[in-house]
């Protein structure tokens, strides 16, 4: 790997980032959708993660505080993007599910009767509201714990657990309509 | 675990996140309902096809480059930027100022801080401690010490005022080989420091009245001795 212009400081933080780097660019792919998008997050993270560098104490705690930031650097930019909607009022409701719907979900009906095509699976992910998506995210291709998890998204475990249950339920709509589900029921 | 019980806990069944007596339950279940384990199933094959989906995606192999080139860049620019704060007129004067506002109000909240209430806090949490348990009917809270004089320093740090600890003509029946006390605090939970023989308590009327603002002048309270197991 070569360092240009390498300071002490500038090795530590390549050898501390660089196992989750492909996870980052990967997460940022999926909150983004695009590649060019993807790299711009990643590059403007690593960069403020880099300034912070020095107020990360225990290594341990690497992956939760600079996939934090990839979170704020995500959503600072959103922000800026009126054209964008992070999530729609008529998003959240229909994620809500009352216990009888939840009794009724598409456990029953969803069973993948084939290799969905890659396309699909990543247009599933980017319907999904962003409040989801990232939880989501965070838990599929980052491999984050619910606790991890909470601290990056600054909410409680249980929301953690609220959001990703809905995510998932609604990514598994989107993929089952798009996947001609089959009824095992 | 009943069907609806099992649905409710696949996510953190398949993220890792329930205990092993859960995942017991959850094995147990699925032994015998086909149901929830076709459901598992299928929740599990989409688990699976979103992170083998993700892994797919790799980085260009020159993002790393780029972004460490970029923090290379990064951390040449303070020196520039500080050497061109020197030459701004009146900035060192901007920052001395600054600095002596900052002490000075650093120092007010010191003295803010430093100043003795009237009333120690921890002595009024006592009191309100107290006062909320002696009106239960739950057994004491115990304090247990092998060290009386540490622990009665430790008081009189704490509370603010001087005790005095019951003294060895007080105790109770101490075997000789265990010099260890108990002293009980008013109510409901027991905290053991260390140990237990003879035990000494403190006497919550007048330990009361110690706190109370109106009856400071009472400036010590005072130990009263009482045979272990007399306070039930």
């Amino acid at each position: 790997m070569h360092v240009p212009a390498a300071s002490d400081k500038a090795e530590r933080f390549d050898k501390q980032i660089r196992i989750y780097f492909n996870d980052l660019y990967r997460s940022a792919l999926r909150l983004t959708g695009h590649a060019s998008d993807a790299e711009d997050l990643v590059q403007e993270t690593c960069l403020r993660a880099f300034k912070a560098f020095d107020q990360l104490r225990q290594p341990d705690a690497a992956p939760v505080w600079v996939f934090a930031i990839l979170r704020s650097v995500y959503l600072r930019e959103e922000e800026r993007r009126p054209s964008r909607t992070i999530v729609s009022l008529d998003d959240i409701a229909a994620s809500f599910l009352t216990p009888h719907e939840m009794r009724q979900d598409t456990y029953r009906r969803f069973v993948p009767p084939e290799q969905p095509r890659r396309e699909e699976i990543r247009e599933a992910m980017l319907k999904l509201p962003l409040v989801y998506r990232e939880a989501v995210v965070l838990a599929h291709v980052a491999g984050f714990s619910y606790r991890e998890m909470a601290e990056i998204l600054a909410c409680p475990v249980g929301t953690v657990m609220s959001r990703l249950f809905r995510g998932r339920r609604m990514r598994r709509t989107f993929l089952g309509d798009s996947l001609n589900p089959a009824d095992t029921a | 675990m009943t069907c609806e019980e099992l649905l409710s806990v696949i996510d953190p069944y398949l993220d890792g996140e329930l205990s092993a007596r859960e995942v017991v339950q959850v094995h147990e279940h699925l032994v015998g309902c086909d149901h929830c384990r076709a459901a598992l199933e299928s929740e599990a094959t989409l688990h699976s096809l979103l992170v083998a989906n993700s892994a797919e995606d790799d980085p260009p192999p020159d993002l790393r480059n780029r972004v460490l080139d970029g923090i290379a860049a990064t951390s040449a620019a303070p020196a520039r930027f500080g050497s061109r704060r020197r030459h701004v007129p009146g900035g060192r004067a901007l920052f001395m100022g600054a600095g002596l506002v900052a002490v000075l109000f650093v120092g007010l909240i010191a003295i803010q801080f430093g100043r003795r209430p009237d009333v120690p806090p921890f002595a009024l949490e006592i009191l309100a401690k107290h006062r909320l348990y002696a009106e239960g009917p739950s057994p004491g809270v115990d304090m247990m010490t092998a060290d009386i004089p540490g622990l009665t320093t430790w008081l009189e740090r704490r509370v603010g005022f001087p005790s005095r600890p019951p003294g060895p003509s007080g105790l109770p029946s101490v075997s000789s080989e265990d010099e260890r006390h108990r002293w009980p605090m008013p109510r409901r939970r027991t905290s053991s420091m260390n140990g237990m023989g003879g035990h000494s308590r403190c006497s919550s009327r007048r330990l009361s009245r110690a706190l109370d603002p109106k009856e400071q002048n009472a400036s010590s309270t005072e130990w009263r001795s009482m045979r272990r197991g007399s306070q039930a």
